[in-house]
């Protein structure tokens, strides 16, 4: 009966299996093997170059100057020269001071910024103004450089001119022509824009995010654009507005039609930062057509290989979007080796699970490195944290130790419990739940942070520290937890062993408990619930008289496997610490813990003399032990101990604490005057 | 004036000679009696009177006599007996350097290593305290107390037996 079911059946099994297994296997597409990154460049050659390119440009000398910024000399990177109030001058005020416009251009289609300042923040045009320079300042004008940014006193480029009448009035001119222009763009209104551009306005007026161009780029409006261009607003200008900067190229190779960017690219003539700022935008844009826009921007000139500060380059760009063909042909124009890296973390997140696969499976077998990480952030925790646990799989064997820590703790960061589960199961012993990477927390920390009950108890099942130190940048897990007055954590973290009468010493902070803490800030829910956990976890470490010790309200830290209780003699001046051991030894009905206190650690051995004085002493409580040198210790030690019953009292704990303290420390006293311990 | 005064003091000091023995003494005295025949320990008192003796034999005819103080030690309001065994004897020298680090050096669960020297005798003990404070006046076999005193005689004698052979191999301590 059950056979000819079975092979009834087997077509069935046969068809579900085979596609799947073929899919697997088959061969990732191929994708030209990445150029070698060029590394980077050591700060005394970032140097040399600034001093090459600004000396070029004091030489007014445009071909030297060309070839340093194509040795890679930034062209936002002076080298330092000036007074106090007008050092680090960049290469643009080396230009305007050397009043060549033909190296402006230069610098400016290099990525220059006409709003960067030397130290005091006097810009270009400032400068412009100071050395009377007119034609500098109008063409300075004419190219986009604003009249209204501030030097580090409040003063205006415009304020530096003095005894120049035909300056003052260009200054004055162009301050009401652009303040008509920008108020026709802030209004929305294009026409009368473009119309102030006849009244003397600068066709590239701006005020950091608006320009005459970059609207009508928004605006999808082509006829606009190439009469804006035609009237000489640059594609190629770059609006900065704190950290982010835009031009009207790169927006059009984002948003625009393919028709307006070739448009642009043919009538603009763009330099070739706002071709490789506008070929990152049009590798990860969301039109089909993206491949066209990245073939175009190669043919301009535009370089996939150089990376922008908080810009998205081409490659990986193009591999968020799961487009093999664009990367393949970014690949073959240059991208290299670093970027095929950055691709793949990028491609680990992509939402489409096959397409997904597709990429990553590619990029490793073009040579993509799957340890590669970026900012801690590495392909195999992008996709766990975005539960792509087949592209993990994919991954994880072929990753670094150090990478799948960090994956770990970008799971606990991302809150999905599910990847970080899996990444701690296959992951194993392999994984340092303590370390930490950069600014980041280890995974526990994150995951309360993060508010993750889950990830929490994924962490705790899987031999996270529930009791780990606390470190310059975190608190230790249950401090964490009552600081952020996460009540599930607080919970999760007690029932796991987290000790809340445990004292710690951050480094740099005064010592704390999470039972302090939790005082401290006085929430009452959150105190109940710690205070709660104070009596358990004794009992879960079955330690009767640490329970004892806090009930006697006593200050003390636990360290180790003790608890350490730091005595202080006011009159004598003396302190001494007490050691109670968190351990029970037992022997037949009797349960004892150790209390003791040192009264001799030093690196050489007790002479006879003093082993002859300390054990001829006989007490009414206690005696001493020597301890020789060990792995855990390199001094030789002579402590007083005293076996306490952990059925004794709070009142005869204080005594025995009391008779070890001052027993050691009147030893100490004996055999050395000095208060050493 | 001063005749009189020398004369009361000698009185006072008479009176503090004849007094009886501080009856809390005493008292501690008869409670660890007590406790150590509700061991059920044997056990005899030394000729001194200064102590309880338990004798306690072990294989190949070997013996361990424990010592329990029957004057109480009171510090920091505690009342502690000491229990001890002799664990080493020199004729008339001192236990060499090498000695005292071998033996100071075990740091067993309770207790600790001692040595005296007694009318010119050398001698090693292994000693521990019991804690006598509010020891009750009657005590059942299965006091918690009781149990306590008497696992603590048998750990001197097994420190002390274990010590012994150690130290002196054949040459029994007893």
């Amino acid at each position: 009966m059950f056979r000819p079911l079975l092979l009834h059946a087997l077509p069935l099994w046969l068809a579900l299996v085979v596609p799947l297994k073929a899919q697997s296997e088959d061969p990732p597409f191929v994708l030209p093997t990445p150029r070698a990154s060029s590394g980077v460049r050591s700060a005394d050659t970032e140097a040399a170059l600034a001093k090459r390119l600004c000396e070029a440009i004091d030489q007014v000398d445009c071909t030297a100057a060309a070839a340093a910024l194509a040795a890679g000399a930034n062209p936002n990177v002076g080298m330092g020269a000036g007074e106090d109030e007008t050092k680090d001058r960049t290469p643009l005020i080396h230009a305007v001071l050397a009043d060549s416009a033909p190296l402006i251009d230069l610098l400016v289609a290099h990525g220059a910024r006409l709003e960067a300042g030397d130290s005091s923040n006097h810009t270009p045009l400032m400068y412009a103004a100071l050395a009377k320079r007119l034609e500098m300042a109008r063409h300075l004008i004419r190219i986009g450089a604003r009249l209204d940014p501030e030097d580090a006193k409040g003063v205006r480029a415009g304020t530096y001119v003095e005894e120049a009448p035909e300056l003052t009035e260009l200054f004055e001119t162009s301050w009401d022509a652009n303040a008509s222009f920008l108020a026709a763009l802030q209004a929305g209104d294009l026409d009368a824009a473009n119309g102030a551009i006849g009244d003397g306005a600068s066709p590239n007026a701006n005020d950091g995010t608006l320009s005459l161009l970059m609207g009508a780029v928004r605006k999808g409006d082509l006829a606009l654009v190439e009469t804006c261009i035609a009237a000489g607003c640059r594609v190629d200008l770059f609006l900065v507005a704190g950290f982010a900067s835009d031009t009207p190229l790169g927006v059009a190779a984002q948003i625009g039609s393919l028709e307006m960017l070739r448009a642009m690219l043919a009538k603009g003539a763009p330099g070739r930062a706002a071709l490789d700022d506008a070929l990152a935008n049009a590798a990860g844009c969301e039109h089909g057509d993206r491949k066209e826009r990245v073939q175009a921007l190669l043919t301009a000139g535009g370089n996939p290989a150089v990376q922008m500060l908080l810009k998205t380059p081409a490659l990986p760009g193009a591999a968020a979007r799961g487009d093999l063909e664009t990367m393949a042909l970014l690949l073959a124009n240059g991208a290299d080796q670093e970027l095929a890296d950055q691709a793949l973390v990028r491609a680990a997140g992509i939402e489409d699970g096959a397409k997904a696969m597709a990429v990553v499976r590619a990029l490793l077998a073009c040579g993509a490195d799957p340890s590669f990480s970026y900012l801690y952030t590495t392909a195999l925790g992008v996709a766990a944290a975005q539960g792509r646990l087949e592209v993990a799989a994919l991954l994880i064997d072929r990753v670094d130790d150090e990478t799948l820590n960090m994956a770990v703790a970008e799971a606990a960061r991302g809150a999905n419990a599910a990847g970080l589960k899996w990444l701690c199961e296959r992951g194993g012993k392999r994984i340092d739940f303590a370390v930490e990477f950069g600014l980041y927390d280890p995974p526990l920390i994150a995951a309360i942070s993060g508010d993750c009950v889950d990830c929490v108890a994924v962490l705790l099942g899987a031999g996270a520290d529930v009791n780990l130190p606390p470190s310059l940048s975190h608190d230790t897990p249950l401090i964490t937890a009552v600081r952020q007055r996460n009540l599930a954590a607080i919970g999760q973290l007690l029932a796991a062993g987290a000790e809340p009468a445990r004292r710690w010493s951050p480094p740099l902070r005064e010592p704390e408990s999470a039972l302090s803490v939790a005082e401290e800030l006085a929430d009452e829910a959150v105190l109940a619930l710690v205070r709660a956990g104070v009596a358990p976890a004794f009992a879960h470490a079955r330690d009767p008289l640490g329970a004892k010790l806090d009930a006697a309200n006593l200050q003390f830290e636990a360290v180790d496997d003790f608890y350490v209780i730091r005595f202080h003699e006011a009159a004598s001046g003396r302190s001494q610490i007490v050691c109670l051991g968190r351990t029970v030894e037992t022997f037949e009905s009797l349960s004892v813990q150790e209390i003791f206190s040192l009264s001799y650690d030093r690196p050489e051995a007790p002479s006879a003399e003093v082993l002859t004085t300390v054990f001829r002493k006989r007490y009414r409580l206690g005696g001493f032990v020597l301890e020789e040198p060990s792995e855990e210790q390199p001094n030789w030690r002579i402590r007083f101990r005293v076996a306490a019953a952990t059925a004794i009292t709070k009142q005869q704990l204080d005594a025995y604490l009391n008779v070890v303290r001052s027993t050691a420390d009147a030893m100490e006293k004996e055999l050395d005057s000095e208060d050493r311990l | 004036m001063i005749a009189t005064l020398w004369i009361g003091a000698l009185a006072a000091a008479l009176c503090c000679v004849l007094q009886d023995p501080a009856p809390e003494v005493e008292a501690a005295k008869a409670r660890l009696r007590t406790a150590m025949s509700a061991t059920a320990i044997a056990f005899e008192q030394s000729e001194s009177g200064l102590s309880l003796l338990a004798r306690f034999d072990h294989d190949g005819d070997r013996k361990q006599t424990v010592c329990v103080a029957l004057a109480p030690n009171q510090t920091n309001g505690l009342v502690c007996h000491n229990i001890y065994t002799t664990v080493w004897i020199g004729a008339a020298a001192a236990p060499d350097e090498a000695l005292m680090r071998r033996v100071f050096a075990q740091a067993k669960k309770l207790g600790a290593f001692y040595m005296l020297n007694e009318g010119g005798t050398w001698a090693i003990r292994f000693g521990l305290q019991f804690d006598a404070t509010d020891l009750p006046e009657t005590l059942s076999a299965d006091h918690p107390r009781v149990k306590e005193l008497r696992d603590l005689v048998r750990f001197v004698d097994a420190v002390g037996e274990e010590t012994d052979a150690w130290l002196n191999g054949a040459n029994d301590m007893k």
